[in-house]
């Protein structure tokens, strides 16, 4: 278990810095995911981490060792950084077994020939790849093959866990699978382990604090509670939230929001404010009603979505459209009217100019 | 045996380190005191020969010396191996075969470089030889003492040949029954042969160039031949400078078959059973093919102007040679046994038993066509027309003024 | 600790600091300091020999006294590209020749990659039967020196322009072939491509067999039928080998002389390369070295032009971690025809000269090929002196054998060589990407291609005649012939390098740097056996091509090095052609059975599933 810290990171690719001032620290034994769209700077940062890419500016520290700093005149090799690395790809060696995917760095590590052979069997074991020891990448499906990358770390046991986005090339079914043995493997190792992905689901349920990059800056840092409720600027807010989250622009008249088609509540500090504002509201947040009731507000259905155990309902009243999210596996006929209220106290609000986030997570 | 990947690679470092441990050849050091002067001094060569030698001490001196590196534009003289080792024992002898150009421009290029491990220099190639060569200073010529007066002065000033040869023509005899087709040079121009004469590539074959050259290099000659067989005087074409030139326009213009291989181009004209064979221009020496192949080949004797165009090939002592008293060896040597006179019976096979020992390094080149320097050695078998045919022999200067322009004007006019 | 930047950002360049900072990235980046080393390296076998070319031609030669009698020997001169270009001479040495040399060029390439890519597709691709036979037997006709194709071809076309002995054909159909296609451009061209193709064969061959057809099946999911598969799919990942194919072979030709000399000179085709020749043997520097120059420029033109189509930046990435599977197509009914059409091919190509060489070299009297004149004295006789001046047959040869030992050394030395040093440079160009180091390496490591062999021997006599600093004087040893060897065949190892180093992701190697595992362990246990088909290509065409190599080698022949080919040469020039057919056959044999062995020993090796031709 060990603390990673990067300081002042800079990277830019000729004209085009990628990944900009970046400060960076994360606790020993942690899950850190770094999320983000593609381009945002997270799979260059995890490859500064490892070594495999050069920061032009900045130190980055594993534990105690200083593992980079550009003033300092040190760069040390991914070969001696110690940490583990599971590729999008999964990097396995076609023209090796199984087995000798996983045990060729242990004989690099001049361990005994017995230590191979039981960290091989336990890291199998632990895949539930036991007879898969003799077979060829090229003979596997996608989520054995997985398996195998896992098994290498498991193998290894480095004090740090790198992960490009390993879920990405798997079936939905299989990830979900999957992202409960990584789960694991990070719980088993004790490592500290860096996640890297473009699926926020991935980075809810996995993580202890999440980053959301963009353009090479951090847009967030916090939990996954934190992320979820209190998005620290619009950015974050569009990008977590499935479905994605409502947004309303309006203007701020007598103590309320006037959206247009829609009123919505307006929290006390702002009612002094001119000028305009913008809300944003998370669709399970809304509460809707069948029947008209007192202060709400009526729209009519368009898209009705079951998925399973909830709902997606597309509404639309005038111009404006909300997704909302109910519950259950509900029918609606199009243009059947709801009724819909907001509660205040889940709603984020936002500058209109600077996009960040009025009321920040304490 | 399993072969896992591990074992192949295994076997292949291990070949090849055997390999490049088997290859630790020391390589030949230039010699560090290569001061030329005190070379030549103290082998009695170059400005310091001398007229009168003790030619006993030479061979002692060559025995010690124990081998000798000829370079040579003939692969023949590796017949003379076993027998000049045989005559000489402990003198080593050691060949290399390169070919004229090659010859000169390794001996150059060594020379240049202060490299001297060659001790004979023999090759052609006339206007090289002489000017780039032997007034260079790259290679020294030697006549040794003893042979000197059996040598004609041409044949060895300023630089001993080693053989004479000639480009003669040839003709079919089974097709033409009554004799040689031409009596003329010129009939090779005229419509009834064209396409009809082979000549092997000038531009690529110093003897064939050195051949045609040879007929250039006598304008007058070649002008008064054509007013013997036309009755008029020739008309120059627009731009040649003279009836030698001229003719090679016209044999050109004539569709002369161009031939890579001079006894490819013999065994061509040669082949029994052709109704309608070539006229080759080429080696004499190629006559030998009649017994061997089956030609029925002839040689022209009496073609105006000329029949033979000679052309000689030297032999000299490089600058600095590492061996030179077995060099002097050789080269009395490849003269041919001092006893040999023109009485000497010398029967075939010419590289065998009594011929041999009469013969030396004159054995594998005692054809018809192939002439020694000396004067006092017998033509051998089939070459006793030689001294009836009315020849030219090319010189040094005309090769090294006009080479390049013949070969130019043979480019422009043989380019479609 | 860690300190804290200097005020303003970036550090001094020169501090202490910076140094050691610089030192610890290129110790990180293997790529790097194998680039800076392999480029040092070529720079001076590559750089020094052009140097000398461009300098010579523009100096005063002692051949062009005939020109100028008052010239100065050594003076600087721009006679030599007067002559060449702009005077009347410059239409039958310059202009001529080379459209001569472009449209012989452009046939056989275009020829040869059609021939090769389909023999290619038809051995890996698909189920065409004896697919392991044929395979090895393809790249015959290309251990044969090229000559030999061209003399097959006169055996059965000569007609009487040349006299001598008839060709097959007027003596079975009583006909005489017609000029045009008994010489010149039209017999030329056929027997270069059946030549030649090999190239677009091995390479094709190579990179098809890593494709993963996966891709393919992409496109048909996709609604592409077969061939609109092949031309949007295959093709374009196939591009990088192909684009090496056609620049290889198309340089080639340009440079080849033996066949068009052959079949070219009875009607006056004049080709660039035999008038370099010409010029060289006349030691007419100045022409040679224009034209040799000539050459060069022309080769760079249209390397550069390839790597502007191809480059090396797109990603031709056909094996990642992820799964691979190959599928043949399946010829159905086809199938026994195209068998059937492979078999008819080797037949031309490889039997028919063979049996002609075996024939040829078992005559008593040359020429005349009835039974009763066959004998097997060139091969077992111990040297009779009525025939053929008393040279023993090949067994009882002491001169040939130990000429067999130096050739199949210098092949093996070289191809190992040539491999590690193809191998490196594709390393290094292809990880260190975009870079200038990686553009520069590209660039000169397929240099030494566009040098005639002639010119390149002739000036490393010069270079390595004297010792340089602490390499002392190659000149003489047999270093120097696998030095030379190597920088001429390097250009086609670095290409298969790279091509083999483009389809490994990089993420192979990175997994492993992270792993722990250090450069050359990486080299060899994963580099090496991912990339070895296209390595084994380059090192057995290596191989191959030492063995068959002549003009660059001849000036720098010595004593205890002579080589079966100068052995061969030797004979030609003494006119000797049964000693010369049976030794080329000799050669032939050895070259194939040594290929066979190479290539089965490498496809036990554990390479597993990645290995089919």
């Amino acid at each position: 278990m060990e603390q990673i810290r990067l300081s002042g990171i800079v990277k830019s690719y000729g004209k085009i810095e990628v990944v900009k001032n970046l400060d960076l620290t994360i606790a020993p034994g942690e899950f850190l995911t770094i999320l983000g769209p593609s381009g945002c700077g997270k799979t260059t940062t995890l490859r500064m981490i490892a070594g495999l890419e050069e920061p032009d500016q900045g130190v980055i520290e594993l534990g105690d060792r200083v593992v980079f700093s550009r003033n300092d005149g040190v760069v040390l090799p991914p070969e001696v950084r110690g940490l583990g690395l599971i590729f999008q790809s999964y990097a396995l060696w076609p023209h090796m077994t199984v087995a000798k995917n996983i045990t060729l760095a242990l004989k690099e590590q001049r361990l005994s020939k017995s230590e191979i052979e039981a960290r091989l069997k336990t890291a199998l074991e632990l895949v539930q790849l036991e007879d898969f020891a003799k077979r060829y990448p090229s003979e596997l499906s996608g989520g054995q093959q997985q398996r195998v990358a896992v098994a290498r770390l498991i193998a290894l046991r480095p004090s740090i866990l790198l992960m490009d986005e390993p879920l990405s090339n798997l079936d939905a079914k299989l990830r979900t699978e999957m992202r409960v043995g990584l789960k694991r493997l990070h719980r088993d190792l004790e490592a500290t382990t860096v996640y890297v992905t473009h699926d926020q689901i991935e980075a809810l349920t996995l993580s202890d604090r999440i980053i959301i990059m963009n353009e090479g800056v951090i847009m967030q840092e916090g939990t996954p509670f934190d992320i979820y409720h209190h998005p620290a600027n619009l950015f974050v807010a569009e990008f977590i939230g499935d479905p994605k989250i409502n947004l309303f622009t309006g203007a701020i008249k007598a103590g309320k929001l006037d959206c247009g088609d829609l009123t919505l509540p307006l929290a006390d500090e702002f009612a002094d404010r001119g000028g305009e504002m913008i809300v944003a509201a998370r669709p399970e947040k809304i509460a809707v009603s069948y029947k008209a009731k007192r202060g709400w507000q009526q729209v009519a259905v368009e898209i009705v979505q079951p998925t399973g155990a909830d709902t997606i309902i597309q509404v639309k009243v005038g111009d404006t459209h909300l997704t909302l999210l109910q519950s259950g596996f509900i029918t609606l006929d199009e243009g059947a009217p709801l009724w819909i209220d907001f509660d205040l106290s889940a709603l984020n609000f936002f500058d209109p100019k600077t996009t960040k986030n009025l009321r920040p997570a304490s | 045996m399993k072969f896992t990947y591990s074992t192949f690679m295994r076997t292949v470092f291990g070949a090849a380190t055997a390999a490049v441990l088997s290859t630790a050849a020391t390589p030949i050091m230039a010699d560090s005191a290569s001061d030329l002067e005190t070379w030549m001094k103290a082998n009695a060569i170059g400005t310091h020969a001398m007229m009168e030698e003790n030619w006993s001490d030479i061979v002692a001196k060559a025995t010690a010396e124990g081998e000798v590196v000829i370079y040579s534009s003939s692969g023949r003289i590796a017949k003379l191996k076993d027998h000049f080792e045989a005559l000489y024992p402990g003198i080593t002898l050691t060949l290399f075969d390169l070919g004229s150009v090659k010859t000169i421009e390794k001996t150059i290029r060594e020379q240049d470089a202060g490299i001297y491990q060659v001790d004979v220099v023999t090759t052609g190639n006339s206007g090289s030889v002489i000017k780039e060569l032997l007034e260079k200073g790259r290679i020294f010529n030697y006549v040794p003492a003893h042979m000197r007066d059996r040598i004609p002065a041409e044949n060895r000033d300023p630089l001993l040949y080693r053989v004479n040869e000639a480009i003669v023509f040839f003709y079919n005899t089974e097709a033409n029954p009554d004799g040689a087709p031409i009596k003329n040079v010129w009939e090779l121009t005229m419509p009834d042969l064209k396409g009809k004469v082979g000549i092997k590539n000038p531009m690529s074959s110093g003897s064939s160039l050195m051949g045609l050259a040879a007929l250039v290099q006598n304008p007058d000659e070649m002008a008064a031949a054509y007013k013997r067989l036309t009755g008029e005087d020739i008309v120059l074409s627009e731009g040649v400078p003279d009836a030698g030139f001229e003719f090679v326009k016209r044999l050109l213009a004539n569709d002369v078959v161009i031939f890579k291989s001079g006894s490819k181009l013999a065994d061509a004209a040669g082949k029994a059973g052709q109704t309608d064979p070539l006229i080759a221009m080429t080696n004499m020496t190629y006559i030998a093919r009649n017994d061997a192949k089956g030609n029925v080949n002839a040689i022209m004797t009496d073609v105006d102007p000329f029949s033979k165009m000679v052309y000689p090939t030297y032999m000299s002592i490089a600058a600095n040679a590492p061996h030179p008293n077995a060099a002097k060896v050789m080269i009395a040597y490849l003269l041919g046994n001092p006893e040999m006179n023109l009485d000497s019976k010398i029967e075939k096979p010419y590289t065998k038993g009594a011929a041999f020992d009469m013969l030396w390094g004159l054995a594998p080149y005692y054809d018809a066509g192939s002439v020694s320097p000396r004067a006092d050695v017998p033509l051998p078998a089939g070459g006793e027309i030689w001294g009836e045919m009315k020849g030219t022999t090319i010189t040094a200067e005309f090769m090294w003024k006009q080479g390049p322009k013949l070969r130019d004007f043979w480019l422009i006019n043989s380019s479609n | 600790m860690v300190s804290t930047p200097d005020a303003g950002g970036k550090p001094n360049p020169w501090s202490g600091r910076n140094i050691a900072y610089q030192a610890y990235r290129l110790k990180n980046k293997p790529e790097l300091i194998i680039g800076v080393m392999c480029l040092a390296f070529l720079a001076f076998v590559v750089l020094v020999p052009l140097f000398q070319i461009l300098r010579d031609a523009f100096t005063f030669q002692s051949y062009d006294l005939s020109y100028n009698p008052e010239g100065e020997v050594g003076a600087f001169t721009l006679f030599h590209f007067d002559r060449v270009f702009f005077q009347p001479i410059s239409k039958a040495l310059f202009v001529k020749p080379l459209i001569n040399s472009l449209s012989m060029g452009v046939a056989v390439t275009t020829i040869g990659i059609i021939v090769g890519s389909g023999l290619a597709w038809l051995m890996v691709r698909t189920n065409v039967y004896f697919k392991e036979v044929f395979g090895a037997m393809l790249v015959f006709p290309y251990m044969m020196p090229s000559w030999v194709m061209a003399l097959a071809w006169l055996s059965l076309f000569r007609n009487d322009r040349i006299g001598g002995s008839e060709g097959v054909m007027t003596s079975v159909f009583g006909v005489q072939a017609p000029n045009w296609i008994a010489y010149g451009f039209v017999p030329i061209v056929i027997t270069l491509s059946l030549h030649y193709y090999a190239y677009a064969y091995l390479l094709i061959s190579g990179a098809l067999a890593t494709v993963d057809s996966e891709l393919e099946e992409a496109g048909a999911t996709a609604g592409m039928g077969k061939w609109k598969r092949i031309r949007v799919i295959t093709m374009p990942l196939l591009l990088p080998a192909l684009g090496s194919a056609v620049v290889l072979t198309f340089i080639r030709i340009l440079g080849t002389f033996g066949t068009p000399a052959l079949l070219g000179l009875p009607v006056r085709f004049f080709t660039f390369s035999t008038q370099i020749y010409a010029s060289i043997n006349a030691r007419n520097q100045g022409d040679a070295y224009v034209l040799a120059l000539v050459l060069i420029i022309l080769a760079i033109t249209f390397i550069w032009i390839n790597s502007r189509i191809i480059g090396v930046r797109k990603s031709y990435v056909t094996m990642t971690g992820k799964g691979f599977r190959k599928k043949e197509s399946d010829l159905g009914k086809m199938r026994w025809p195209a068998t059937i059409f492979v078999i008819l091919f080797l037949c031309l190509t490889v039997v028919m000269p063979l049996t002609l060489l075996l024939w040829e070299s078992m005559t008593l009297i040359p020429g005349d090929y009835s039974w009763n004149n066959l004998s097997g004295y060139f091969w077992y006789g111990s040297g009779n002196v009525d025939l053929a001046y008393g040279e023993p047959g090949v067994i009882h040869n002491k001169g040939i054998l130990g000429a067999l030992g130096n050739s199949i050394k210098l092949g093996f030395l070289a191809a190992l060589f040539n491999g590690a040093l193809g191998l490196l440079v594709g390393y290094a160009v292809v990880r260190g990407r975009g870079g200038k180091l990686s553009k520069a390496l590209e660039g000169i490591a397929f240099a030494p291609y566009i040098f005639p062999s002639i010119a390149l021997g002739a000036i490393y006599i010069g270079m390595f005649s004297s010792s340089i600093g602490p390499i002392p004087a190659l000149y003489g040893t047999f270093t120097i012939l696998v030095l030379i060897t190597v920088i001429k065949n390097l250009p086609f190892t670095s290409r298969t390098g790279i091509a083999a180093m483009l389809q490994i992701h990089q993420s192979l190697e990175e997994t492993a740097r992270v792993q722990g595992i250090g450069w050359f362990r990486r080299m060899l246990r994963i580099i090496i056996p991912l990339s070895m088909s296209g390595l084994v290509a380059g090192m057995l065409l290596t191989f191959i091509t030492a063995m068959r190599e002549l003009s660059l080698i001849i000036l720098l022949l010595s004593p205890g090095n002579m080589v079966l080919t100068g052995v061969i040469f030797g004979y030609q020039e003494q006119d000797m052609a049964q000693h010369s057919a049976a030794v080329t056959l000799m050669l032939v044999l050895i070259i194939i059975t040594i290929s066979v062995i190479v290539k089965v020993m490498a496809r036990g090796a554990g390479t597993g599933r990645l290995n089919t031709t």
